[in-house]
Parts: C-alpha cells; structure tokens; sequence
C-alpha cells in the first residue's frame, strides 16, 4: 500500500483529500512544515500533498527543497496545493521539483486522480 | 596876464594914460623892438606853461603805465591760466610761470607748441595757427576750442584746455598769443555729474532731494514709478503728501531725532501711491550739510518692498513646500534648493548650488539604489519631447539607497528670465507602501477566501460523485455550511473595513452614550457558547457618558467579547469592567477592560494582532477571518481613542478599548452627583 502524507494546517482540506483517497492508500498528516519533515523522514511516504503557506519557519516550498536536495528522499513525488495563484507561484513549485501545481479550490478528484497517475508511472 | 595892449600901439599904462616915448622915431622903433621881444617872451611863457602841463600829464600817465604792467605781471604770476607767446609757426617765445600744468613746457622755450598737444589734437592746434595767421587782423580773437595737452599731473595723462589764440602785430613782426585756461577739473567734474544724472536715472531706487525746508527740489524716474507722481507733481511739494498715514506720531519724532542726531534714517515706512495703494517701502534718508554743519538739503532713497514681499511669500511658500524643489538658472546651475530637498536626499544645500545639470544628475543618481537609479535631467527632458502629445508632465520614480525613500521626480521647463528649468521631487515612500499594501492585502484576502472555498467547493464535488452514508453526508454538509458561515463573515468584514476606511468616520453618528448602558445592552445581547457563563460586569454603577456611535461601539465590544470567548476554549470568567477615566493631552478618556482566562498569547504574536488575516490560533481549531481586531483598532481610533492589550501566554488576555468622555454633560453629572452625595452626606 502506498504511503501518501498531507501537508495542510487546515483540517477541513486534510479531511477532504483522506476522505477522497479512499481505502487504498496508507494515508498520513502533518498540519505544519516542521512536523511534515520528520515525518517524511521517519516514514518515507511515496508522495506528499503540500501546501504552500503554512504557520511556522516553514513553509511549503522549503520543505519542497529539503526533500530534493536530500538524496534519501529526492525520489519521493510532490504535489502542490495551494492558494497561492499567481503564474509565478505555480512556475516556481514546478521549477523546484514538484510534479503537480493545484490551486485551491481545486476538485478533489483530479487530485487524487493526479495522486494515482504518478504512483502508477 | 597881458603886459601889452595891442601890437603897434602906443603903450598905455595901467590909468588908462598913453606912455610918452621919448628919443624919437628912433625911440619908438625901440620901443617896438622891445615891444616885439615881449610879445615872443608872453609866447614862450605860454609854451612853457603848457609844457609843463603837459609833461606832469606824462609823468602821470607814466607811473600809472607801470603801476598796471606790475598789476599785469602779478596778475599773470596769480593767474591759473597759462599764457604762451609763440612766433608765427607756433615756436614758444615766452610762457608764462603758472604752465607746469603742463609738461616740461617752461623748460623748452624755444619748441614747439604743437609738440605738447595730445597727438590726436596736434592737428586742431595747426589749424588754429593757420587760422589766425590768415584769417584774422591784429588782436583778432578767435573762439575758444578744447585742447588735450600732455600731462603726467592728471591721472589720464592728459591736461583738458581751452584755447584761444590772439593775433599780435602786423604781418612782418608776427607773434601769437596764446590763452591755455586748464579746464580738466571742470570737465572730470562735469563727467562725474552726468555719471551722477545717468545713475540717478536709472537706478530701480526712487530718489528724492529736498532743500533744508523739506520741499522737494529734484526726483528721478523711478520716484515717478514707485510712486505715481511725476516730477512736476513732486517737485516744490514736501514729502508728507506721500506719507499713508499708517505710522504713528512716534514713528516721526523718531525719524526727525535720527537724522538730526546721525545724519542718517534707515528703516522701512508705509507709503501711499498716486493710485492709494499702501506699500512697504525701504527708505534710507540722508542729510547733505556744508563745511560748518548746517543742513543743505535731504537725500531720500527708497525701494519699494512689495515685490520683495511677494518673492518672500514665494520663497516661503517653496520652503514650506511638502515637496522638493530644485531650480536652474539661465546658465544651467542650481539656483535654489528648499529645505524639503534637503530632507529628501539627505544633501546639504551648499553641495548642490553651483552644480551643473550633469554634476546634479551624477550626484543624484549616486545616492541611488542600483535598481531603482535617478534617470538624469536630459532623459527627463527626451521624456517630455518623446510625450508631446500628452499634456502629462513626465516624472520618473527612483529609490534613495539609505533612507529607502522613494522618490518621484518631475521636470518643468521654464521661458523666464531667471530660471530654465525647474525640477520637483516628490517622496512617495508612503503612497508606494500603501500601494503596495493594498496588492498584496488583495492577494492576502483572494487567498484567504480561496481556502473556506476549497472546502465548499470539494466536499460539494465529493458529495455529488461519492455515495455516502445518511451520518456522512450529514458531516460533510456541515462542513460545507460552516465554511460557507466563515466565507461570509470574511466578505462582510472585509467590506465594513473597507467602508471603514473610505469614509474614515465620516458615517459615524456620534451622540452621548452612557457606557454603562451600552455595556449592559452588549451582555444582554451576547449569547456565549455553550456551556459557559455570560460576561460579568465587575463594577459600573457610576454612569460615564462617552461621545461614541452607539452601534459601532457595540460592535467593537462584541468583537473583543466574542475574542475572549474563542480564546478560551477551556473556560473561565469572561469579565467586563470600567476602567476609571484617564486624561491625556487631548481629552479625558473613559477605558472598558474585558478580560479572559483563555490561552493567552506571546509577545511575537501580540505584536500582530492587529495585521490583516492574522490568526493566532492556526490549528483552525478556533474559527474566524483575522480581520475582527482591526476593525475594532479603526473604529476606536476613528473615535479618537485608543486600544491596549496585555496577554500572557496560558494565562490569558486582557484588552482596553479608550473613549472620549463627553466632558461637557460629564460636568454636569458631576455636578449632580457631587450635590447628590452631599445631600446624601447630609441627610
């Protein structure tokens, strides 16, 4: 089963993704960038939802750089959900190594849709 | 006397007797002889007689002759008028001793005369010569003409004349007077005088002068048009005409003792014009006296100061100016600096007069951030070339690297006398940060409706696609409804704010509240959550009336009750209490104090309480928008109060809200009570 992690200080939207994943995915949450990296470090989930903006020192896009820069975990897939909207925003999670840019509101479905073709590839 | 009658007559004597002759014919040619040798002696008696007279007349006429040439020659030593004799071709034969006006000229008896002229008057003197050698008789005088002799006692090196030759005998023996009058001084002074006259015409200064009388004897033009009055309208009048009666007797006794006393009055004076319009005047008058000190007569100089009190104005009006202001002169150098440039840039006045257009734009341009640099006068002036068409004067924006202003620049271009081009500067540090706060509080607050929507929108897309149970569903929905709850309390807010801000409390009704009452009305309406107790009023029986908007007031008191409750989740009191009045400099203030027991907050998050969107609790465990305390923060400073929090973490909050005491009932309540509570004392 495959592990996926999100990353979102709103329980509402960690709610949603859970709920729309379903029964087939061992399924993990970390409502900050601090707790998200210790648990992808711990657990080593195959991919991780994460948010942009987040209370703390850390935010989405840091903790995108510790994963790519980190050799143990740079095979591990990104998916950024965010509500940051603009052009520049969306570019520079790509640009960064994150293999999907969502904009909140985003339809749960394509995202989990989006979750399982790059589990499958 | 006659001794003798007649010729050839018997003598007669002196009675009347005839002589008898004795001795005959012979006898009588005797007596005719002798006859005849007294009539020769009566002759030569009389020609003696009148010789004699004759030569004292001579004598006379002799010593008066001498006594003249001495006369002459003490004369000619005293005279300051040089006399020369020359021959017919102008060789000096005879100069009199006062010529050392005159170069070497006594020395050289026997030169020319033509050699002591001025080369450029050499030939005028020849013509002279030549004139009275041909045209004139003897002692013929011709008219006088200028001659410049050389002179190394005059500081032009020359000696100014006048001339005049006088012909001296005939034509065989002919000699020429000549009559040198030195008529430098006159002509120095002359010179002077219309130096003094073209001055006098043209100086900017009026310029009055008056006899020891005070009447008024000479005006120039500008006196004319300073003050309306032509110099036939002044001239014989005395100066009070002028005066606008806007000094005081004092002014004038003053004015009299300072001239007698130094000679001198400077000083400014109200005058009328011809057209009675007041005007400052600067007026210096002067009193010209002799050699023993008595007054001649009065110099009155004045300018008029109304024009200097219009560029005062302006000079004022560009010192006080928010903006910046530079200008060039004719030649292109700075001219003038206000002191707001100097706030500005940082730049001392002194460093930038004088500069030229580059050197200014160089050093504007250095103090500049590398991204955002001072683009330089000639690219503004391209700017404004480039957009003929537009009517918009071109500006440009740059940074300053130190103080973070930014700056922006526009260029005038100007066709005066004095000034070509005036360049302004304007620091817009503050609109560029409003600016900028507003975008980024538009992206701040579509990101913070995108997130409710994120929920609404998924749960809603789950709901229709996903078959879930009855009690499922039920949460989902719920989920939706409240996130569609907080989106709403998220626009409305965001609306008032804005309202708030656009009208700045101009919609606000402000009456005379009774606190006290508005508090009361506050825990009636607030419904807390469940399970926990309503506010409580700590004291409040002394009515405090507040100068507020009833309803906005209430709901900054709702905001912070309704914060006190969110924040303290795990329960206790929340406590509402009135806060004794305090005085500050602008009004006496009355303070509500409502205090929790909640989770309280650190120093870093207190310090943000009042930023748009900011959420202390993140766990989202504790709904709201982020923007309540802000609105409560404009409401009570629009009132012209002011808000206070202490929070400790763990222990809880304690927020202030100050209001304007209505101090003109409050006195009046005052007093009722302070007369209550003596009767009470009384009684």
């Amino acid at each position: 089963m495959k592990k996926v992690l999100i990353v979102d200080d709103h329980s509402d939207i960690r709610r949603l993704i859970r709920i729309t994943l379903g029964n087939g995915f061992e399924v993990l949450e970390a409502e900050d960038g601090e707790t998200s990296l210790k648990i992808i470090r711990s657990e080593k989930p195959d991919l991780v939802v994460l948010d942009v903006m987040m209370p703390g020192n850390m935010d989405g896009l840091k903790v995108l750089d510790s994963i790519m820069s980190d050799a143990e975990l740079k095979h591990i897939h990104v998916i950024m959900v965010t509500a940051r909207g603009q052009v520049s925003d969306y570019e520079n999670g790509l640009n960064r190594g994150a293999e999907e840019y969502f904009i909140k509101p985003f339809s749960p479905l394509q995202l989990v849709t989006a979750i399982k073709e790059t589990l499958a590839e | 006397m006659n001794y003798f009658a007649d010729k050839g007559m018997k003598p007669i004597l002196a009675n009347g007797q005839s002589l008898r002759i004795p001795g005959g014919d012979r006898g009588v040619e005797l007596h005719n002889q002798l006859f005849r040798y007294a009539e020769d002696l009566q002759q030569m008696i009389e020609r003696n007689e009148k010789l004699t007279t004759n030569y004292q007349e001579l004598l006379a006429s002799s010593e008066q002759l001498l006594q003249s040439r001495e006369e002459l020659n003490s004369l000619m030593r005293i005279s300051r008028d040089i006399h020369i004799l020359t021959d017919r071709d102008g060789g000096i034969l005879q100069v009199s001793s006062s010529s050392e006006a005159i170069d070497k000229i006594d020395r050289l008896v026997g030169g020319r005369l033509v050699d002591f002229v001025l080369q450029s008057h050499r030939g005028k003197l020849l013509q002279m010569l030549e004139v009275a050698r041909m045209n004139m008789a003897d002692g013929a005088i011709e008219p006088a003409c200028e001659l410049h002799f050389v002179s190394q006692r005059s500081k032009a090196g020359m000696m100014i004349a006048s001339g005049q030759v006088i012909r001296v005998g005939d034509t065989k023996d002919l000699t020429f007077y000549w009559l040198i009058q030195d008529i430098t001084h006159l002509r120095e002074r002359e010179f002077e005088s219309r130096i003094s006259s073209e001055v006098l015409n043209n100086v900017s200064e009026g310029v009055m002068i008056t006899d020891v009388d005070g009447e008024i004897r000479a005006v120039n033009p500008a006196f004319t048009n300073i003050t309306g009055y032509s110099a036939e309208e002044a001239i014989g009048r005395n100066p009070r005409f002028l005066q606008s009666g806007m000094q005081s007797i004092d002014f004038y006794h003053n004015f009299w003792k300072s001239l007698e006393d130094t000679g001198t009055w400077v000083g400014m004076i109200h005058n009328k014009t011809k057209t009675g319009r007041d005007y400052p005047q600067w007026l210096c008058v002067t009193s010209v006296k002799d050699e023993t000190g008595s007054v001649l007569s009065y110099i009155g100089v004045f300018s008029d100061l109304s024009e200097m009190h219009k560029t005062e104005q302006l000079r004022a009006i560009c010192s006080l100016s928010p903006d910046a202001v530079v200008s060039f002169c004719k030649d292109g150098y700075v001219k003038y600096v206000n002191p707001t440039f100097e706030i500005i840039t940082g730049l001392d006045a002194h460093s930038v007069i004088g500069l030229g257009e580059s050197e200014f734009t160089q050093l504007i341009s250095g103090l500049c951030t590398p991204q955002s640099r001072f683009c330089g006068i000639a690219a503004l002036r391209a700017m404004q070339n480039v957009e003929e068409n537009k009517p918009k004067n071109p500006c440009q924006k740059f940074e300053i690297l130190t103080s973070r202003k930014v700056v922006e620049v526009g260029i005038r271009e100007s066709d005066s006398e004095t000034i070509s081009v005036l360049l302004y500067f304007r620091d817009i540090t503050h609109e560029n940060e409003v600016d900028r706060m507003k975008s980024e509080f538009l992206s701040t607050a579509a990101h913070e409706l995108r997130t409710p929507m994120a929920s609404i929108y998924g749960f809603s897309e789950l709901l229709l696609n996903q078959s879930f149970s009855a009690e499922e569903q039920q949460e989902l929905v719920e989920t939706i409804y409240k996130q569609s709850v907080l989106m709403i309390s998220i626009i409305n807010e965001l609306l008032d704010l804005a309202r708030i801000e656009s009208k700045r409390g101009q919609d606000f009704e402000i009456t005379s509240i009774n606190i006290i009452d508005l508090i009361r009305d506050v825990m009636r309406g607030y419904v807390p959550p469940d399970g926990r107790t309503p506010p409580k009023l700590l004291q409040g029986n002394q009515p405090v009336l507040a100068r507020a908007d009833r309803s906005k007031l209430i709901q900054v008191l709702n905001n912070i009750v309704s914060n006190a409750y969110k924040y303290s989740p795990m329960g206790g009191e929340v406590t509402i209490e009135l806060v004794q009045s305090q005085s500050t400099q602008a009004s006496e203030m009355v303070g509500v104090k409502i205090v929790d027991a909640g989770i309280g907050m650190t120093s870093e998050q207190l310090s943000h309480v009042f930023d748009r969107f900011y959420r202390a609790d993140t766990s989202g465990k504790i709904s709201g928008t982020g923007l309540g305390m802000c609105i409560v923060k404009e409401i009570v400073e629009l009132h012209g109060g002011s808000i206070g929090i202490e929070s400790e973490i763990g222990k809880g909050t304690a927020v202030t809200i100050w209001i304007p005491i209505d101090t003109a009932v409050a006195n009046d309540s005052l007093l009722v009570s302070g007369t209550a509570s003596l009767l009470a004392e009384q009684i």
